[in-house]
């Protein structure tokens, strides 16, 4: 009997390294087909013509870093009041329907947010604003949706953590309501926010489908001054041009290359936020 | 400006903000719903594509479903047993911590790179091909950490005073878990595999990469055939179409695939619902 | 007693969950079955030369409308056999053919030196010709007039015309779509048309055909070159050296840009494989590249 249980526990103890082993396995792979086109000059090179074998990356490395911060901007501008209004004001009806519909939004397929993008949101920027409509600001008006969800429930769960005592010792000092939630409420949980801030910057980094669509995706990126300048992104680049990329070549190396900066990126972001998050805890 | 009229002013900028959370879900609904209802008929839903941007959906739809209870047959048991480990089993030491940290890792990793994996790991290295199989399990390691996450959380909210009880009367802590923990912990359970199903249907970057072009015209008939899929045929189909035809029918894919979504979420909603009456009893 | 009962629930709602899944399952696995066995009696039966099987084919999105729809007629007329066609790209075809990993795979550009060595037993077949139009915004004002030299279609794609104003149109930037590296289309234009220059890097990338028409016919100032099968009323061809992008012109010549589309199977094509390639470029097969826009082979 004895002998059982523990060999349900190695079994269990089997199932879960398995996501680590996946890790392991995709680091693996992406180092050894990304690894013969790393460079420095991979990372800073100007000018990306993989006709010629030129493969510069800065200018997409930092198109992605305009798209990416634009959008976790505009995310913060709606969700942290949202989530604001959700703890502190919201009766639970209403925060139950907010909740409920943003969750949704979560699950919308990204192609579909795309969809919308580029038939909405581009020939409204190209009649109103001008340019070409597939731009930065696109890009970030659609990715700033897909990360709005998360940012919201997470801000939120810490501004609900915030102990009840803070509010009561604050309104009782007679701050207003909303004096108690800028200067009590939101310090206190900042650093949930900041969690929620890491973590989004992730999943924008991250998304490919909804960004390709809108983005324009120039032939040779350069690094962007405006935002209605086309762009590219790490993901958007991978996902245009890996199935032409001659197998073997060193094309298909440097978007393996850049695949090996996203995951960089990614994992580095993570361990920020596990930081974060449990200094938070502390 | 006195403090109880900022008050106000500020409240009404929240209420903005709110305001603008709250219209994306209806306004995509309806963009979709009306754009995507005109095509929808018998005839779209049950035959293939023909000349690209003409015919049905079937396939699409049949390939979708295919792939991902496929996944979740992959994913499901392997992400409730992990989260048994980590909720039941694991010691706090350095080797559970890492386990965690790369569960964590691999929730954040780009689907891209899971899809690259996909292509290069198991249609090349293991030569799967551009495969149904190939998809299946690329999207199960997506799938995978949110139902690890889910079902840990639901496992350690199970109150301690239940498995002291099962433990007090006799049965070891397997048995516990199996007949006590696991179906407290249902709901919570079931909900992340749900979510973890919801992330699955609409991806489209790792099914592009290693499940097949998107528009094949049957469904398949083994785990090695690629096979066509929703999303990729949305995509296909809004950049690339020509006529109105071919924009009618990628608002119509939309329009399943999201009916499809909410109706994986509400089955959630039901699920979470049902155990929760029955655990109320 | 009621954790009895739970329990009882609990086993109910996964043998539920576990008869959908398995049903899902043996849908394809029981079909495929079927077939298998009436194949066995139809061989037995003396019927070798009926060609039965699995197919795969992969490659060139250009050449992807074409084989599926050929593919679609083929199966219907064999019911016995089994055909997927996949994209991926011409490199992708000429790589997954060489390396057996499909059986047939198909490219709209020539075979590079580099891919002959490494897959030095590549059979190749042509299944039609195809040219390269260029295409403006039917609002565009110059739409049905415009005339360029091939010298003049290499100074827009390459940036040096940047205006329309230069070309006789209105004073707005020109703005280009091309399509990404690799791509069999755009490396028949850069051979004919752009030479050694670069493409003006602001130049908006499009991985398909279909996506360039249709960024073109959604941008009054665009100009783009696709398939020729991709020209339809939505834009305007531009005419080269005075020429129009004719199938007719194709043919006879006077239309300056042609390519062949390509098949390959890896050694000589077995019985199927060989079936499915003479029904492409037999009458049947190449109705369905005219009426696709390609051009036949004869």
């Amino acid at each position: 009997m004895m002998k059982l249980e523990s060999l349900i526990e190695k079994a269990l103890f089997l199932s879960a390294s398995f996501s680590a082993l996946i890790v392991f396995l995709i680091t693996f792979f992406l180092i050894r087909e990304g690894v013969p086109a790393l460079s420095l000059n991979f990372l800073t090179g100007l000018e990306w013509r993989p006709g010629q074998e030129f493969f510069g990356t800065l200018p997409t490395i930092i198109g992605t870093l305009w798209v990416v911060i634009g959008a976790v901007f505009i995310a913060l501008l709606i969700g942290v009041p949202t989530s604001i209004y959700l703890s502190e004001f919201a009766p639970f009806w209403v925060r139950n329907i907010i909740k409920s519909s943003v969750e949704v939004i979560v699950g919308i397929p990204s192609v579909v947010i795309g969809f919308f993008g580029l038939m909405i949101l581009v020939p409204f920027i190209r009649n109103t604003i001008g340019g070409r409509g597939e731009s930065i600001l696109a890009g970030w008006i659609v990715l700033a949706i897909m990360i709005l969800p998360n940012l919201i429930s997470l801000t939120e769960d810490s501004l609900r953590a915030v102990p009840k005592s803070y509010r009561e010792a604050s309104l009782a000092l007679g701050a207003t309501q909303w004096q108690t939630i800028t200067k009590v409420i939101v310090p206190a949980a900042s650093s949930g926010i900041r969690a929620a801030i890491v973590l989004g910057v992730g999943r924008a980094i991250g998304e490919t489908m909804a960004v390709l669509m809108v983005i324009g995706n120039p032939e040779t990126p350069w690094i962007p001054t405006s935002i209605l300048d086309m762009t590219r992104t790490l993901t958007s680049t991978i996902a245009i041009e890996f199935s032409y990329a001659e197998w073997g070549s060193p094309h298909q190396h440097a978007l393996f290359a850049i695949g090996v900066v996203l995951f960089l990126l990614v994992t580095a972001l993570n361990f920020v936020a596990t930081f974060v998050i449990r200094r938070n805890k502390n | 400006m006195n403090p109880v009229s900022r008050e106000k002013i500020m409240k009404r900028l929240l209420l903005i903000a709110v305001a603008l959370s709250l219209i994306i879900l209806p306004v995509i609904l309806i963009w979709v719903g009306y754009n995507g209802s005109g095509i929808i008929s018998i005839e779209f839903l049950t035959s293939r594509p023909r000349l690209f941007e003409y015919g049905g959906i079937y396939p699409q739809i049949m390939g979708s479903v295919y792939l991902v209870s496929l996944c979740t047959l992959f994913g499901a048991p392997l992400g409730i047993a992990s989260a048994i480990y980590l909720a039941e089993y694991a010691p706090d030491n350095r080797i559970t911590q890492s386990v965690r940290f790369f569960t964590e890792t691999l929730a954040g990793m780009p689907s891209i790179v899971i899809g690259l994996f996909g292509l290069e790991f198991l249609v090349f290295y293991l030569q799967l091909k551009t495969s149904l199989l190939a998809g299946a399990i690329s999207l199960s390691f997506m799938m995978l950490p949110w139902t690890i996450r889910a079902s840990e959380e639901a496992i350690k909210t199970v109150p301690q005073e239940y498995r002291a009880a099962s433990l007090a009367l006799g049965a070891t802590k397997w048995q516990t878990i199996v007949n006590v923990v696991i179906p407290a912990a249902m709901p919570g359970i079931l909900t992340g595999v749900l979510l973890g199903v919801g992330k699955a249907v609409g991806e489209t970057a790792v099914v592009w990469l290693t499940a097949g072009s998107g528009l094949e015209a049957f469904v398949p008939r083994s785990l090695s055939s690629p096979t066509g899929s929703l999303p990729m045929y949305i995509y296909l189909l809004a950049t690339q179409a020509h006529t109105v035809e071919g924009v009618q029918r990628a608002y119509g894919a939309s329009l399943v695939l999201l009916i499809m979504f909410l109706g994986v979420s509400v089955s959630a909603l039901m699920a979470r619902n049902y155990y929760l009456r029955r655990l109320g009893n | 007693m009621r954790s009895r009962r739970r329990k009882k629930q609990t086993t109910y709602l996964f043998l539920g969950i576990g008869v959908i899944i398995g049903l899902l399952l043996a849908g394809p696995l029981r079909y495929n079955g079927v077939i298998n066995d009436l194949r066995d009696q139809i061989t037995s039966g003396g019927g070798d030369t009926i060609p039965t099987g699995d197919l795969t084919v992969a490659g060139s999105s250009t050449l992807l409308p074409i084989t599926q729809e050929c593919a679609n007629l083929f199966m219907e007329k064999h019911p016995f056999t089994y055909i997927s066609v996949a994209g991926g790209g011409s490199g992708h075809g000429i790589k997954s053919a060489g390396s057996g990993e499909v059986d047939i795979g198909q490219s709209s550009r020539n075979i590079k030196d580099s891919e002959l060595l490494r897959y030095p037993d590549l059979v190749i077949f042509s299944i039609g010709k195809d040219s390269v139009a260029v295409i403006i915004n039917s609002d565009n004002p110059l739409a049905g007039s415009l005339d360029l030299s091939l010298e003049e279609l290499g100074e827009v794609f390459s940036g040096e015309i940047t205006n329309w104003k230069d070309l006789g149109g209105e004073d707005h930037e020109i703005e280009v779509y091309t399509r990404e590296e690799g791509s069999g289309t755009r490396e028949v234009f850069t051979q004919y048309v752009l030479g050694d220059k670069n493409y003006v890097s602001t130049a908006s990338v499009k991985p398909s055909n279909g996506e360039m028409r249709a960024s073109v016919a959604n941008n009054k100032y665009g100009i783009a070159f696709v398939s020729l099968g991709y020209v339809d009323e939505a834009v305007s061809a531009v005419l080269i050296e005075g020429v129009e992008a004719t199938v007719e012109n194709v043919q006879n010549g006077a239309y300056p840009i042609t390519r062949i589309l390509w098949m390959f199977t890896k050694g000589m094509p077995n019985n199927l494989e060989s079936s499915f390639i003479l029904f492409i470029q037999g009458p049947e097969g190449q109705k369905v590249v005219e009426e696709l826009g390609y051009i036949p082979i004869y």
